[in-house]
Order: C-alpha cells, then sequence, then structure tokens
C-alpha cells in the first residue's frame, strides 16, 4: 500500500524533470538562430514542404504557443518524421530501442554479477590479492575509453582468438530473427523454443554487453566495497555477533540488504550513464539500435530523428531515476514510509 | 606556502603513483606544447605508397590508411586535444562556479532555480546532448567545446554551490559581513579565494573526463573532422581495418588516450590527498 | 567469595591494539572474578578499559586488537589465551550483552521481531509459528505493550526505550547466565532509564542471572550493584563491595571518584517510594495514557 502512495508521489516530482526535458529540447529544436523547418525538412526539401513543416510546427504563432503546440504534438506520439526514411520518427526509435536496451541491459547484467561479489569479498576481506586485483581491474576498466576498450575487445576475441564472431549485428547474416514478442531477441528466441537461436544471439551481443560492463564495475564495485565496510562496522552488526547468528546470516541477510541500499543508486546512475555511452559502442560494434539510428540520421542532416532520439533518451532517464526510487522504496522501509 | 609545498612534497614521495602521475603530466603539457616541432613526420602527409604499415624502426606506431604517420599524428593531436578538453572544462569552471556560488549563498530561489536547471542538464546523457546541441548548432570544433562545457557545467555548480554553503556561516564571513562588505564582495572576495583547493581538485579530475569525453564525440564523428590530427578521430578512422588486423591504427592512439586519462585521474587523486586528506579512499 | 560459585575468571589480561598512531596498551594486567547470580559494576572513565574487558570474555574484541597474556576462563574451561585469541569467535553461550544506543544496534530495515525470531533459531528448532509466538512471548516479558502489533514494527518507528528492551529480549532470548551491560541507559531520558534498570532488575531476580554493569555513571553502579571495580587506564585500581567502595575508598582514584559524585545513598530510597506513588496516580487518575 505504501508503496502505491511512494509511486505516486515520486511519479509527481518526476514531472517537473519531465517539463524540463521537452523544454530543452523544444529549445535546442525552435529556439535557436536559423530556420527550424529547413533543419527538419531536410536539405533535399521542396519549398512546399518547408512550407507544410512550418504550419505543422507553428512556427509562424509566438514562441508560448509554439511549445505548447510542441507538447501537444508529443503527447499525440507525434515526433515528426524522419525525412530519409519517410517514417514517423516514433516509429524508428521504437523500431530500435529493443536492441539498444537488450545490449545494454545484458552488460548491466553481466557487470553486477562480477562488480557486487568482488565489492563484497573487498570488504570481508580487505587487503587480500581479491581486493587489490579488484582495485586494478576496476580503475582500469574506468579508465579506458569504452570505445577503446570495445575495439581491445574486438582485437582479441574475434580477430586474434576467434572466439565470438565478428561486429557487424545482433544476429548472423544468414539467419532470420526470432519472432517478434518483446523486441529482445534472448528473449524472444528461449520463448520461440529456439534454443540454437539463442545461443547465436547470446554469441553476438556478448562483446557489446562487455564492453559496456567493464565499464561499468568500478562504480558498482567500490559503491558495493565502501558500503559493505560501511554497514560491517556498524553497531546492528556488532549485536549480531553479540547474538551468535551463523555468518552467513550476518553477512548476507544483515549486513549485504543494508548495504545493497546505496548500491541501487549507484546502479541507476550507471544505467543512466550507460545509456549515453550506447552511441559509441553501437558504431564500433554496427549494432542496430537507436544510437547508430541517431548518428546515421546526424551525418545525413536528418534533425527531425536526432531531436526525437534526444527527447527519447532524456525522457528514459527520468523514467529510470524514477523506477530506482520506487526500488529504493521497496527495499527500505524507511522510505517508504515517509508518507 | 612553504608549508604547503614541504606537505605536497611529502605526500607525493608516499605514493608512488601520484608521483609517476605528476611527472607523466608533465610530459604531456610539454609535448602538448612542443608537439608540432618534435614530430618527426608531417601530420597530414599522405604518402600512397606507404599505407597500412605496421610498427616498424621508420615509423614507431606504423602508417595509415593514407600513408600518414601515426607516432607524428598522436603527437600533435595532444595539443588539439589538451585545448579542447581545457577551454572546455575553464568554461564549465567559470560559469558553474559563479552560479554556484550565488545559489550556495543566496539559497531560497536563486537555489530552486539552479538547481532545477542543473538538475534538467543532468537528466542528458552527455552523449545525446552533445549530439542535439551539434544538430542544432552547427558540426564545429566550438559547439564541441561548448557542449562539453555545458554537460560539465552541473558538477561544478553542485560542487561550489555546496562548499559555499558551508563556509557562509563561518566566523571569518560574518567577521566580514559585519565590517560592512556587499554581499557580492563577500562571496567573490572571500569565500571564493577558499573554495579554489577543493575546486582545483574537480579541476584536475574533471580533466581527464574531458579529454574523454571529446575524443569520445570526435569518435563518432562531432566537432574535429578528418584530416585533422586527434585522437578520438584516429581511432575512429582506424575502426574499419581492425577486422582486417591492421590493429595499429586504432589501438595506439586509444591507447594514448587512455593513458592520458588515467594519469588525469591520478593525478586528481593525487592533489585530492594533498588538499584534503580525509577524503581519501 | 560467600559461597558463590564463579562463572567468569580472568587473570592477568593484556589486551593492545594496533592502530596507525602506534600501539595502545588498553588493557594492562586485569584480575577479575565474576560470580553466578551477582550484579557488578565496572566503572571508570572513558579509555578506562572498562568495555574491552567485556567484549574480551564475549570474543567480540575488535581484529587489530590483540591479548598478549593471561586467561580468560568460564564455567571453569579456559575461552581465551594468547594462543586462542578472543576476537571473531562466537561468544560461549549463556553469555549475553546489550549496547548503548539501542537504536543503530537494532537492523533498521527489519522488523523487530524478526530479529528476536533470529536469535531463538540460534538456541533451537522450532516451527515457525512458535518462534513467532516466542518472541511475541519475550516482547511482553520486556514489557513492550502491544507486543502483538510491535512485532511487525521497524526500529525508527520505536522510541530508544523500546529499542533498548527489544534488545534485552533478544539477550535474554539466549538464556544468559551473565548479562553484560555495556552503557545500556546512557542517553536515555531518566523516566526511561528507572524503566529499563528495574526490567532488568527484575529478569536478575526471576532468572538468577549475573548481571555486569558498565557505565561512567557511578550513582547507577552504587544503586544497582553488589560489587563494584574500579578501572582507570586499562588498570583494576579497586575492587569491592558497593558499601566499601563509598563510604572506605582506598584507592586515591577511587577517593575522587566518589568525591565528585552527586548521588547522595539516601535519596535513592526516596525515589523508590516516590516511583510508587505515581504509578498507583497514573493507573487511578490518567488511565488512557498509552505508556512508553
Amino acid at each position: 500500500m505504501e508503496i502505491i502512495i511512494l509511486t505516486f508521489k515520486r511519479l509527481l516530482s518526476a514531472l517537473p524533470s519531465l517539463f524540463g526535458v521537452l523544454l530543452i529540447t523544444f529549445i535546442l529544436t525552435h529556439a535557436l538562430p536559423g530556420d527550424p523547418a529547413a533543419y527538419l525538412a531536410g536539405p533535399a526539401a521542396t519549398n512546399e514542404a518547408i512550407a507544410e513543416i512550418r504550419k505543422e510546427l507553428g512556427l509562424d504563432k509566438n514562441i508560448l504557443e509554439q511549445f505548447i503546440l510542441y507538447v501537444k504534438n508529443i503527447a499525440h506520439g507525434n515526433f515528426g518524421s524522419s525525412w530519409s526514411t519517410g517514417r514517423p520518427v516514433l516509429q524508428e526509435l521504437f523500431n530500435r530501442l529493443p536492441a539498444s536496451l537488450e545490449m545494454t541491459f545484458f552488460g548491466l547484467l553481466m557487470s553486477i554479477l562480477v562488480a557486487i561479489p568482488l565489492g563484497v569479498v573487498s570488504a570481508t576481506h580487505p587487503g587480500s590479492w581479491v581486493d587489490h586485483a579488484g582495485r586494478l581491474i576496476t580503475t582500469a576498466g574506468v579508465s579506458l575509453p569504452y570505445f577503446v576498450t570495445g575495439l581491445i575487445l574486438v582485437f582479441v576475441f574475434y580477430y586474434i582468438l576467434g572466439w565470438f564472431p565478428a561486429p557487424m549485428g545482433r544476429i548472423p547474416l544468414f539467419l532470420s530473427s526470432p519472432p517478434y514478442i518483446t523486441g529482445f531477441f534472448l528473449i524472444d528466441s528461449l520463448l520461440a523454443g529456439n534454443i540454437k537461436l539463442f545461443l547465436q544471439c547470446l554469441h553476438h551481443v556478448f562483446l557489446p554487453s562487455a564492453t559496456l560492463g567493464i565499464f561499468a564495475l568500478a562504480p558498482i564495485a567500490r559503491m558495493t566495497r565502501a558500503s559493505m565496510l560501511g554497514v560491517l562496522s556498524s553497531d546492528y552488526i556488532r549485536t549480531t555477533r553479540a547474538c551468535a547468528f551463523p555468518s552467513w546470516k550476518i553477512l548476507y541477510i544483515y549486513a549485504f540488504q543494508n548495504a545493497f541500499l546505496p548500491v541501487i543508486t549507484t546502479l541507476g546512475m550507471v544505467f543512466s550513464f550507460l545509456l549515453g555511452a550506447n552511441v559509441l559502442v553501437e558504431k564500433v560494434f554496427s549494432w542496430p539500435g537507436v544510437g547508430s539510428f541517431a548518428l546515421e540520421a546526424l551525418v545525413i542532416s536528418d534533425y527531425a530523428a536526432v531531436q526525437g532520439f534526444v527527447l527519447t533518451m532524456g525522457a528514459m532517464y527520468v523514467f529510470i531515476n524514477l523506477f530506482i526510487d520506487i526500488m529504493y522504496g521497496v527495499f527500505d522501509p524507511r522510505i517508504r514510509m515517509e508518507a | 606556502m612553504k608549508e604547503f609545498l614541504s606537505h605536497a612534497k611529502y605526500v607525493i614521495k608516499q605514493n608512488k603513483i601520484t608521483s609517476g602521475a605528476f611527472i607523466v603530466f608533465f610530459l604531456i603539457i610539454i609535448i602538448g606544447i612542443f608537439g608540432p616541432m618534435i614530430a618527426p613526420y608531417d601530420p597530414l602527409a599522405t604518402d600512397t605508397t606507404k599505407t597500412f604499415l605496421p610498427p616498424c624502426s621508420e615509423h614507431w606506431c606504423g602508417t595509415d590508411h593514407v600513408g600518414r604517420d601515426i607516432f607524428s599524428r598522436i603527437v600533435v593531436a595532444t595539443q588539439l586535444d589538451l585545448k579542447i578538453a581545457v577551454l572546455a572544462v575553464m568554461i564549465s569552471i567559470f560559469f558553474g562556479t559563479i552560479v554556484g556560488c550565488l545559489a550556495g549563498y543566496f539559497g531560497g530561489w536563486t537555489d530552486r532555480i539552479a538547481s532545477r536547471i542543473v538538475d534538467t542538464i543532468m537528466a542528458f546523457p552527455l552523449f545525446v546532448l552533445a549530439m542535439g546541441i551539434v544538430a542544432a548548432l552547427g558540426n564545429t570544433v566550438e559547439n564541441i567545446i561548448y557542449a562539453t562545457a555545458i554537460i560539465n557545467f552541473p558538477f561544478y555548480v553542485r560542487v561550489s554551490r555546496a562548499e559555499v554553503n558551508v563556509r557562509r556561516d563561518m566566523e571569518y564571513v560574518k567577521a566580514a559581513r559585519i565590517s560592512g562588505n556587499s554581499e557580492i564582495r563577500l562571496i567573490f572576495a572571500h569565500i571564493l579565494p577558499n573554495i579554489l583547493p577543493p575546486m582545483m581538485v574537480q579541476f584536475s579530475l574533471n580533466l581527464g573526463w574531458a579529454i574523454l569525453n571529446a575524443a569520445g564525440l570526435s569518435f563518432i564523428g562531432l566537432g574535429v573532422r578528418p584530416p585533422t590530427a586527434e585522437w578520438g578521430i584516429m581511432v575512429a578512422e582506424g575502426v574499419t581495418y581492425i577486422v582486417s588486423g591492421e590493429w595499429w591504427i586504432s589501438l595506439f592512439p586509444g591507447l594514448v588516450l587512455a593513458f592520458t586519462v588515467l594519469t588525469f585521474n591520478f593525478l586528481g587523486d593525487g592533489l585530492r590527498d594533498i588538499i584534503d586528506p580525509r577524503e581519501r579512499t | 567469595m560467600n559461597g558463590l560459585e564463579p562463572l567468569v575468571i580472568v587473570e592477568d589480561l593484556k589486551i593492545e591494539f594496533t592502530t596507525r598512531r602506534g600501539i595502545i596498551k588498553a588493557i594492562q594486567g586485569v584480575n577479575l572474578t565474576i560470580y553466578k547470580g551477582e550484579t557488578v559494576g565496572i566503572v571508570g572513565e572513558t579509555g578506562s578499559g572498562k568495555s574491552v574487558t567485556s567484549l574480551a570474555i564475549m570474543g567480540l574484541l575488535d581484529k587489530n586488537g590483540k591479548m598478549t597474556s593471561g586467561k580468560i576462563t568460564y564455567k571453569g574451561k579456559v575461552i581465551a589465551t594468547p594462543e586462542d585469541q578472543p576476537m571473531g569467535k562466537k561468544p560461549p553461550p549463556e553469555l549475553a550483552m546489550i549496547f548503548q544506543f539501542p537504536r543503530s544496534a537494532l537492523n533498521p530495515i527489519r522488523p523487530i521481531g524478526t530479529q528476536v525470531v533470529d536469535v531463538l533459531k540460534t538456541m533451537e528448532n522450532m516451527s515457525q509459528e512458535h518462534y513467532k509466538e516466542k518472541a511475541i512471548q519475550l516482547l511482553e516479558e520486556v514489557q513492550i505493550s502491544d507486543a502483538a502489533r510491535r512485532y511487525f514494527s521497524y526500529p525508527f518507528e520505536l522510541s530508544g526505550g523500546v529499542c533498548q528492551r527489544v534488545l534485552i529480549a533478544m539477550a535474554l532470548a539466549r538464556k544468559p547466565t551473565l548479562l553484560f551491560a555495556d552503557e545500556p541507559t546512557t542517553g536515555l531520558d531518566v523516566i526511561t532509564q528507572e524503566g529499563i534498570m528495574a526490567l532488568v532488575e527484575h529478569q536478575i531476580a526471576t532468572r538468577n542471572m549475573a548481571t555486569v554493569l558498565i557505565t561512567h555513571n557511578l550513582g547507577l553502579a552504587a544503586k544497582y550493584c553488589k560489587r563494584i571495580a574500579v578501572m582507570y587506564q586499562g588498570q583494576l585500581v579497586e575492587v569491592g563491595d558497593t558499601e566499601q567502595i563509598f563510604y572506605e575508598p582506598k584507592h586515591p582514584y577511587t577517593v575522587v571518584l566518589v568525591a565528585s559524585t552527586p548521588a547522595r545513598m539516601n535519596d535513592f530510597v526516596e525515589l523508590s517510594a516516590a516511583l510508587e506513588q505515581w504509578n498507583k496516580f497514573k493507573a487511578e487518575q490518567m488511565p488512557t495514557e498509552k505508556g512508553y
């Protein structure tokens, strides 16, 4: 029950941020020098096309009315049309979003599976070789620019070792994608019962996800370690020792559950960051996601597509933070009962 | 001042990594300043007879797809990358500190508005916003600098706001206020000098980040264009050749980039240890 | 001593802590015996080592602490020597400890009832229902009103006094023959202090439990302890019956300690009479007051 109230409250406080996102995207589109209609119509547009867009955007009206019109359009799902493909921007983004999300989620998952145990062991055995090795790896991981990491991975694991396929997309060229249910190939191929396809998709998504994951290792491991260290020296852990609790209970139920809370926040920050980093990794691996879509659009001056991309990413960030806030409330009764 | 220097020397000696970072840092600066003069070859000179040469004695890092010497290009690129990063960070710091100081000192609506703006900017992943800005303003190096500056701006606002908040009610500020100083003078003549040390730490930590951003942006084709020599662009140019085995075109610039960022990160950590040992992790 | 059997014998205990600033000799040769069923107080200033001794007996010593000489026995069995260090081990069964700052001594994101059950689970196996019943019983025993509902409360919803009672319940769940109470009421308001100490006294009487009361409040020690041990900078300067410590202090430090205590022995008789009156008044004239 409290969760619902919390969700509602957090939703309300997210509205100003959403408004800010809309505002900034609007400024980028409409309020800058130059003729927005010409931008959005593209270099090959005819004068009639430009005039039509001008009317659609209401560029002849004053700025406030333009903004209202803009918001109304967005609310109706009208993000404009990509002049190069002719299709609505929203549809294009929608088609390509699952590819980006799949890579990002999988990368985050890989990172969590390594970083959190690393952080916990670092905290419970400070000064051990695991602790030192972990800190070295994570610092190196975060200092290497992720596009360079991606290239190194491709070079070593594809070119030299041949363990992974060429960086040319989500599935081998000769295979067709699984029947569309979620758009996530990994999930869809499992749902279709096609294990061979699943393994192929896994094979292809591994290196791009690893690239993102390596970068995310450091903040997650560091936060887990710091958090665990703090918790392990707390008064309530001393109580568990005085009451002779079994070690597993002290560590996993009492310590870790408390230490995990700040890590949730870090996960949110990391995920948002990875969303932005997507663009570069998609370029290295020729991954057909929203990032590469926006890049191609930028190169050919398809500005409507780019603006749609910017708006979508900004909005996603707001929603991810919202989700993280609510998750925090799920795990921490102090937060969810503040209502 | 003498005490500060001897304390600095002590910390640096203590931590080999920090001393190493300082040395490399100066090296990078020197290369940055004198780069074009020390480069063995003209970074823009193409030679179609000498394309795709692997690293050898004449070309330490090999040549690229149009026969340019990669080592020379890396050396010359140092200047450009440093320039972009430093300019961007300085713009950020300048505006960010002013806004942060005002917000931290006056609180109330100033603070609320500033915080809202900052939060909204932070809602956009860097590259997304940069792409948006470039799409709106055009694909030039200046715009990249502005985009990077805008991305970093919220960070400095937050830091300076927090620092000013802490010091706002300290004794020396109260004393200055009583002796008749105007509010603005108070902020900028009295409080600001005291928050400079922590800001300096943020500056050096941020510099590595700014270099990474600049290179990343040119990697995706924003800002710097061929045939200019810049680390990010060089990595981008070599991407297609990784799969055919010509690794040196991308990897050398990439590693130099990584190494530089690492240096600045360690430098920032070292500076932080010198200035505020409590913050050590 | 008066035919009581010794529970814990501490012989020539020396403990050192390794810190960044060098080695600190926290305990420098302490000899102490704790007898069955008695309430003994350990008093001294901060840093005198009164907590460390108890932590060593419980096996809760910090990792940077080291026992450099001496021996600790419990019920005749040796539980700590320099070869068998008192840290990172499970406390001996039938020994329990409660600490200062009760609210932070409880897991903030776990209902208190579950935490009591967690202690019960280390003692014996029962069905889930039984655990819950027993936990509620314990909560009632420590005089927490509305125990069945409070079972599901979180520490942040409860006052400091109630939190301390929960911790006492968790300690009692271990069926201890000896309870260490390290500054259990410091930081709580005076009235709550009275309530907690009264509860502890009651439990001591019903369970014939020995108690070590560690405190810097000499008046508190005077009121509840039969014997008092005075510590100063890691050394035990004097041990004796409470009357003797107060009226015939032998060690110069004890003299100073006693002299600086504002409490007078007479007050304590008047206070209990006054408390009785107040409870009567409360029950008759203010029946809607919830208490706690």
